[in-house]
């Protein structure tokens, strides 16, 4: 029993020793290449994306910091009174 | 060396490789592409321990087991989406059986015996693949897959054994 199994087993090994070894399409060559050339320009993407979130960043805190400085200066012209010396009275 | 001394002396190789593991033509090639994108990515990372070859093996036959990983986790999410079954129960076949190495007259025992060695686990199937299909010496076989000679005999017999079993099954 042991043996006849191994002798299918053995044929199933034959059919796969005999698997020949083939040529790919001439064509994977150019593909390859294009696939290669893609992907090295995807560096160049990213790191455009990330240089155009940096100004847009800085941009952002540029323009609440200049909000900030004339919001706070218009607070203290509100808080503090500015009168022009008259004395009504007088 | 070169990409393209590269692609030259090792493109045949890495084309069978990947065949053996998806059997079908356009399957391969994809694969072949994203190894040789690989390899030329990470050639800084050789680090003169194995041979080139050796090292593109490892890396083609990693790329082939993550390509049909990916693949059947697609297939299973789409067929258990559809029929609500649990992931066991899903048994993945090739898309196309397209094996241009085989003899056309036994095409249908050839597809019975890879879809068994599909069954089986990775490391199995890769021990099938390199020692019968590609026939490399048990040494060879066991630096590709960085292990021992021993422990590659005793996977080889598993892996024999578990073929064995699931052929059994399917009547040949």
């Amino acid at each position: 029993m042991e043996s006849s199994s191994n002798k299918d087993m053995e044929k199933v090994f034959h059919y796969l020793s005999a698997i020949k070894q083939v040529d790919p399409s001439r064509d994977l060559y150019t593909k390859t290449l294009n696939k290669l050339n893609k992907q090295k320009r995807m560096p160049l993407y990213w790191m455009g994306l990330a240089a155009t979130l940096l100004v847009l960043i800085i941009s952002a805190e540029m323009y609440v910091a200049y909000n900030i400085e004339h919001s706070a200066g218009n607070e203290i012209s509100d808080i503090v009174y500015i009168t022009n010396n008259h004395l009504y009275n007088e | 060396m070169t990409f393209d001394e590269i692609y030259s002396e090792y493109h045949k190789m890495v084309f069978n490789i990947a065949l053996h593991y998806v059997q079908n033509i356009e399957d391969a090639e994809e694969i072949t592409q994203d190894i040789f994108v690989k390899v030329f990515d990470s050639r800084g990372a050789f680090k003169n321990k194995s041979t080139i070859k050796t090292w593109i093996y490892r890396i083609s036959i990693n790329q082939s087991l993550d390509f049909l990983k990916a693949r059947n986790s697609k297939q299973r999410n789409f067929i258990s989406s559809i029929f609500s079954l649990s992931d066991s129960k899903i048994l993945i076949e090739p898309v196309n059986f397209n094996h241009p190495g085989i003899e056309l007259e036994h095409k249908e025992a050839y597809q019975k015996i890879f879809e068994s060695i599909n069954q089986l686990p990775d490391n199995q199937k890769t021990v099938i693949i390199l020692l019968k299909i590609e026939g490399h010496t048990q040494t060879e076989a066991a630096e590709i897959m960085e292990i021992g000679v021993k422990a590659l005999e005793s996977l080889f017999q598993r892996a024999k054994s578990n073929l064995e079993k699931i052929l059994t099954l399917k009547g040949i």
